[in-house]
């Protein structure tokens, strides 16, 4: 009897202390998981009094801080706000963005007791500021090119996943959000508050070829020849290339580069449905993202017993298919990445009021999309585009000044270039509701890729309006930021 | 200002509680002579940290209520610490022979649940105070009662039918409240009838197990709490069905030293809970949200999800007392206390809070083991078995462990019933510790004077200690002496079931050899006492 005690006792022990260690894991390892949910009622806190944390581009330049009004409150500013507006969100009407998704972190008071005690002698009380991974020079640049019309621009650094430029038109002041709600909530034509670049799904057009090239690589159906007549006719229905255009004969890097959509609709046959629907699969359509932004999944809705004509369209990039400007980007990325498809982000770390960095956010891998060897045969096949195909103005050349020392002491500046080869892929995505939209993704250098872009201009008609857009954000980003 | 004091004070609170779990540990050791310690100041400690939580709470409450009307809370506070540092000097007046840790592990959970329920909710508070003085009184008073009531271990009849009234009482008038039916109203006072058939159950067991029951003579207690146990699945109380039936387990098992029964009581449980599972639509829901919450956050995994946002999301120092979202944690009051400590006292605070339960364990599990009479001894298992699985039913279901089920938190959660039970629960523990053989079972015994053989069971139980030189010598001395109890302990439990004239026998020469040593012992084992308290 007295040992069948002590066992008990050590039973209750055992379950006691196993309470204090599930309890410990729960709150220092597991907590990451479900914290940021929705549901939790703590991280829209919003105390009155406290700071609200400041938010800076990659380069440190202030993007959104709180001012101290004259009766003692705190006003936000933004600035450049137009460029900004989706990424950045604002605080007012239930928030949105990095406003609202990092609210929990711009709010929190790091060293919270000393802060408080220095604030009995009048200071402020500071939240934590963030840092984005935005650079302002490349939304600059891509809000000056997306002026005047609707659409979005993504780039991403391909080896890590970091969003360094996204911009969306049209866009709104985020200084003024809550004076024009009415306006920008009910403006239905322009839908100013939607974040083009993550929530706007749009079909990918020819850009989906990549995909299809991807699943014929893959599969080593590589090798198909094909005479281009500018239309075909599968079952009950006839494809066009583009204008009607004959391409003659092609084999996949020709039909690649040209964007002959009868090539592919009948590679996309000779592939079948299956063999698309798993490198869709593959390549993470149909999933989360798991961006601390809102964002729309794309879609990819084929099923194996789809008919010819749909296998035909979604292998071309029409079909059912839909895509937002930054899942382009990805896939860009991971095709300059090897085939590993990176975790976007756009917040690189939290900074306390004291300036230590906190919750640096590492580049986390969300798949392998594809092996390494088809992301080369697809750099291939992409740098054939703006070599010898559909994008040929997508190329360009950094200049750089070298000074020369002569012999007799005097130096001499001299400007040198250098061709950069860029990959690139575009798409003329036709549209029921009005003009084609205008798609280009690339990346460059492509041996040593640094930037990976995706431009999108709604009912800008084709695929090559939208790679002077592309052009200048990589070349402004490989000669001057990189 | 009022911040900076609140952040001071969540530091302060975990002094406190660490200060008390090091001092309850401490005096443990020291008990089992493991370590020295000096028991009478780690005491003194603990009632200090008790006295010094109510205070820093106090203000706390006060000071938030600074703009509004600072009468109740200051009234509120007051008497709380009159309940909590008054109660506790009565028991060291009334009873010095208790156990004075458990005593202060009771009075710092209740100090703990008073100011936090102040926080959710005045007028629960307000109750929970008469409830906790009522509790109070009743563990006051019965260790009276129970010293003075002639052979408890009789009448497990009348426990079993007492227990079987209030079970129908409870499925006929039953009325539902929080998804299990297991409310009975006698006018304005509610009354939860499963709390009351938990001591009588325990009471009931210990009678029925008293003597190493054989395979047959469990054959009827089983019936008998297997019939209890469904009787509270069927008004969906699973929580309680699960602690009854836990109870029952380790009561057999502590009876019979089998391990055979404890697994295929173990592989009953799970065989049960699998066709419940496969057969109820609610335990499914319940398992669900167990597994994963954040499937429908909105609805099913609400009341687990909100308990885990309150838990973690301020990391392991929490917010501060007074400054959670306690609003949005479902049943605050009752069953997720936990998760509203967790918030905003830390959860370093909270796992200190379970070790001041593995503390009331541990003088249980003592309570237990120093008793020699098995019905004493299977009560205060019983007991202890009780708060155990009771507190770990609630804390692991609030933080995901383990499903779900309803149960309240000892001492701590608001309930009328629960509350005033627990103190009985204690109260009987208490008189347990503090008179070890009044009931035996060998009737020759009885026949010696009882103040002699009290005297030596004393000095049987309370070993030496080794902390004076004098009481080494007294060791070294009572050596010899020492081997006796253990001797006669074997002899009097192999001897049981021997005739009564052989035990007669035996229990007077017992008597008769130790005679001689009894003087020292008897100082020694009064300085014991003394130092004990």
């Amino acid at each position: 009897m007295k040992s069948a005690i002590k066992k008990i006792f050590w039973l209750y022990l055992i379950i006691f202390l196993l309470l204090i260690g599930y309890l410990l894991k729960l709150c220092l390892y597991d907590s990451h998981s479900f914290v940021a949910n929705p549901y939790n009622k703590r991280l829209s806190q919003s105390e009155e009094g406290i700071k609200r944390g400041s938010i800076y581009d990659a380069n440190g330049d202030v993007i959104a801080e709180d001012v101290l009004q004259e009766d003692g409150t705190y006003k936000r500013v933004y600035t450049n706000a137009e460029s900004y507006a989706h990424t950045v969100g604002y605080t007012v009407k239930g928030k949105a963005g990095v406003e609202s998704k990092y609210n929990f972190m711009l709010t929190s008071v790091s060293f919270e007791l000393a802060q408080r005690i220095a604030s009995l002698w009048g200071t402020e009380i500071e939240g934590n500021s963030l840092v984005l991974t935005l650079d302002d020079r490349l939304q600059q640049i891509a809000a000056k090119e997306l002026a005047g019309q609707k659409g979005a621009i993504v780039a991403m650094e391909p080896s890590t996943g970091k969003i360094l430029c996204m911009v969306s038109t049209p866009s709104f002041d985020s200084n003024s959000v809550d004076e024009n709600w009415e306006e920008l909530n009910s403006d239905e034509d322009n839908s100013p508050l939607l974040n083009r670049a993550t929530q706007g799904l749009y079909p990918p057009g020819s850009t989906f070829k990549i995909v299809t090239a991807a699943s014929a690589i893959a599969n080593g159906q590589t090798d198909m020849q094909y005479k281009c007549t500018g239309a075909e006719k599968f079952a009950h229905s006839v494809i066009h290339c583009y204008n009607e255009q004959a391409h003659g004969n092609m084999d996949l890097t020709s039909a690649f580069a040209e964007s002959c959509n009868t090539y592919f609709g009948t590679l996309g046959v000779q592939l079948g449905a299956e063999k698309l629907i798993e490198t869709a699969d593959s390549f993470n359509f149909n999933k989360d993202i798991n961006l601390a932004l809102e964002y729309s999944k794309s879609t990819f809705p084929m099923t194996a017993d789809a008919d010819v004509n749909e296998i035909v369209e979604t292998a071309f990039g029409q079909g059912r298919t839909l895509v937002s400007p930054l899942f382009m980007a990805m896939i860009t990325s991971a095709v300059a990445n090897n085939g590993m498809m990176m975790q976007p982000y756009v917040v690189d770390h939290a900074l306390t009021p004291g300036g230590g960095v906190r919750n640096r956010t590492l580049p986390a891998k969300l798949s392998q999309i594809m092996s390494p060897s088809t992301a080369y045969a697809l750099k291939d096949l992409m740098c054939q585009v703006v070599n010898s195909g559909t994008a040929r103005n997508a190329a360009f050349s950094t200049s750089y000044e070298t000074t020369e020392t002569l012999a007799s002491g005097s130096s001499v500046i001299s400007t040198e270039s250098d061709d950069v080869q860029v990959a690139g892929k575009t798409g003329t995505a036709e549209n029921p509701h009005g003009d084609d939209h205008a798609w280009f993704v690339a990346f460059a250098p492509a041996d040593d890729p640094e930037i990976a872009v995706a431009v999108l201009l709604e009912n800008a008609g084709k695929g090559s309006n939208a790679i002077p857009a592309a052009r200048k954000i990589m070349q402004e980003y490989i000669q001057n930021i990189n | 200002m009022t911040d900076v004091y609140i952040i001071i004070a969540k530091y302060l609170f975990m002094i406190y509680i660490a200060v008390f779990v090091f001092n309850g540990f401490m005096i443990n050791l020291a008990k089992q002579d493991m370590a020295k310690y000096n028991i009478i100041a780690g005491l003194s400690a603990q009632r200090v940290c008790i006295a010094l939580f109510h205070i820093t709470a106090s203000v706390i409450l006060i000071a938030n209520s600074l703009e509004y009307d600072i009468q109740p809370v200051v009234i509120y506070c007051v008497i709380g610490f009159v309940i909590t540092v008054g109660g506790n000097a009565l028991t060291r007046a009334i009873y010095p022979e208790g156990s004075h840790m458990l005593y202060n592990c009771v009075f710092f959970l209740m100090d703990l649940g008073l100011v936090m329920l102040y926080r959710l909710n005045t007028d629960l508070a307000e109750k929970q105070l008469i409830w906790n003085s009522i509790g109070i009184i009743a563990m006051l008073v019965l260790p009276k009662i129970l010293e003075v009531t002639p052979r408890l271990d009789r009448f497990k009849r009348l426990y079993i039918i007492l227990a079987f009234i209030l079970l129908a009482a409870t499925l006929i008038f039953g009325k539902d409240e929080g998804g299990a039916t297991n409310w009975i109203s006698i006018g304005p006072i509610g009354f939860q009838p499963s709390e009351l058939i938990k001591v009588l159950f325990v009471f009931y067991l210990a009678a029925a197990l008293d003597k190493k029951p054989s395979f047959k003579e469990l054959i009827v207690p089983a019936i008998v709490s297997g019939a209890i146990v469904l009787c509270l699945v069927a008004q969906t109380d699973l929580g309680s069905a699960l602690i009854f039936y836990m109870t029952f387990l380790i009561m057999v098992f502590v009876a019979t030293c089998n391990y055979f029964y404890f697994i295929l009581g173990i592989g009953a449980i799970s065989l049960a809970s699998v066709i419940a599972y496969n057969l109820f639509s609610h335990i499914q829901i319940r398992v669900e949200a167990w597994q994963n919450p954040w499937l429908d956050v909105n609805d099913k995994g609400y009341q687990i999800a909100q308990s885990l946002f309150a838990i973690c999301t301020w990391g392991i120092t929490g917010i501060g007392f007074t400054r959670g979202y306690a609003d949005s944690i479902p049943v605050v009051e009752r069953d997720f206390i936990f998760a509203a400590i967790c918030e905003e006292f830390g959860v370093i605070f909270a796992a200190g809070l379970i070790m001041v339960f593995i503390l009331i364990f541990l003088e249980g599990a003592r309570g237990a083991l120093e008793n020699r009479n098995s019905f004493l001894t299977l009560l205060c298992t019983g007991f202890t078995a009780l708060f155990a699985f009771q507190a770990f039913l609630i804390i692991g279901g609030v933080i995901k462990m383990i499903p779900l089920t309803g149960v309240t938190l000892p001492f701590v959660s608001y309930g009328g019933t629960s509350i005033v039970i627990s103190y009985v629960i204690i109260a009987a523990m208490q008189w347990i510790i503090m008179r070890n053989e009044a009931y035996a079972h060998d009737k020759p015994i009885e026949e010696v004077d009882t103040r002699v053989r009290h005297a030596q069971t004393r000095r049987a139980l309370e070993r030496p200690s080794r902390r004076t030189a004098a009481d080494s010598d007294a060791i070294k001395e009572r050596t010899p002496v020492r081997k006796q109890p253990v001797q006669t302990q074997k002899q009097s439990e192999s001897s049981r079931r021997q005739t009564s004239r052989n035990t007669q026998k035996t229990a007077v020469s017992r008597n008769t050899t130790q005679r001689p040593a009894r003087h020292k012992t008897a100082q020694s084992s009064a300085k014991e006492r003394g130092s004990r308290k």
